[in-house]
């Protein structure tokens, strides 16, 4: 049995490993956490049914990185036996990223 | 569920739906553990042949208060009237200050137990992911250390908890 916060941990480290994400974001609104016992992980929501991600981009375009973004996390809670579908939610972008798209 | 032993497969088995007892909280797992166990029975055989084991109420309220209190979201737990009353029991000196099964409630059988928790939670998270954290922690805590199994935790939120707010209001006159 996998543990639930190695799991959403496993999903935040499986999102961040991708280029292009420059952090996990709790969002501004309610915050989007995976809590447990002595802790939390955030801008990962581990629900029953779906996952989601909630990322700040730092490279554009974005279409890939959210593909690569879903598929890594998909592809952690797959291995972990609870296969469920993944929403990634871009929650913001760093400026710089988008001024050096824009200047090159 | 495949456990055809001719593919390695590194991935420990899938975790089996809340209400199942889950024993192995702090190990690795293992197949023997991981191994789904029937719905309705729990880690430990509390009712054998050679005698029965009883579990207070207040023990399992106990383990169930610390669970829940474990969760972040959980500010404090409790109805307003007994928030109160643990705060003015931890002043007087040689009171009963630990009150861990504070806002606990609990039904305790043979072989099954019951929770009802009040909690406070903070502003600005979800009550649904908390309340979830809190089933899970609350069911696998208390079946893993009693025995027990655990059939429904319900759980009242009785107010939310604003940052800027202080705890104790201070005195209006100095």
């Amino acid at each position: 049995m996998v543990r639930r916060e190695d799991l959403a941990h496993a999903a935040a480290d499986a999102a961040l490993s991708v280029p292009g994400v420059a952090r996990l974001s709790p969002g501004p609104g309610v915050e989007v956490s995976t809590q447990y016992a002595g802790g939390k992980v955030l801008g990962v929501r581990l629900g029953e049914e779906r996952a989601e991600v909630h990322i700040v981009a730092d490279r554009m375009p974005l279409p890939p990185v959210t593909d690569q973004v879903a598929a890594a996390v998909a592809g952690v809670l797959a291995a972990a036996g609870e296969p469920k579908p993944v929403t990634v939610v871009v929650a913001d972008i760093e400026m710089a990223a988008v001024d050096r798209r824009v200047r090159s | 569920m495949d456990r055809d032993t001719g593919t390695p497969n590194p991935s420990p088995k899938p975790e089996p739906p809340a209400g199942r007892a889950t024993t192995a909280l702090r190990e690795a797992p293992t197949p023997e553990q991981t191994a789904p166990r029937p719905p309705g029975t729990a880690a430990v055989a509390l009712v054998t042949d050679a005698g029965t084991t009883r579990i207070a109420d207040g023990v399992v309220a106990k383990i169930a208060g610390l669970a829940a209190r474990d969760i972040p979201g959980v500010y404090s737990m409790g109805t307003g009237m007994a928030r109160r009353m643990g705060q003015l029991k931890s002043i007087i000196p040689g009171g009963d200050s630990a009150g861990a099964a504070q806002g606990v409630a609990v039904q305790v059988g043979e072989k099954e137990a019951a929770i009802d928790l009040d909690i406070v939670t903070w502003y600005g998270q979800s009550i649904v992911d908390i309340s979830d954290a809190v089933r899970r922690n609350v069911v696998g805590q208390v079946e893993g250390m009693t025995g027990l199994k655990v059939v429904e935790v319900n759980i009242q939120v009785d107010d939310i908890q604003v940052e800027s707010e202080q705890p104790a209001a201070p005195p209006r006159v100095q």
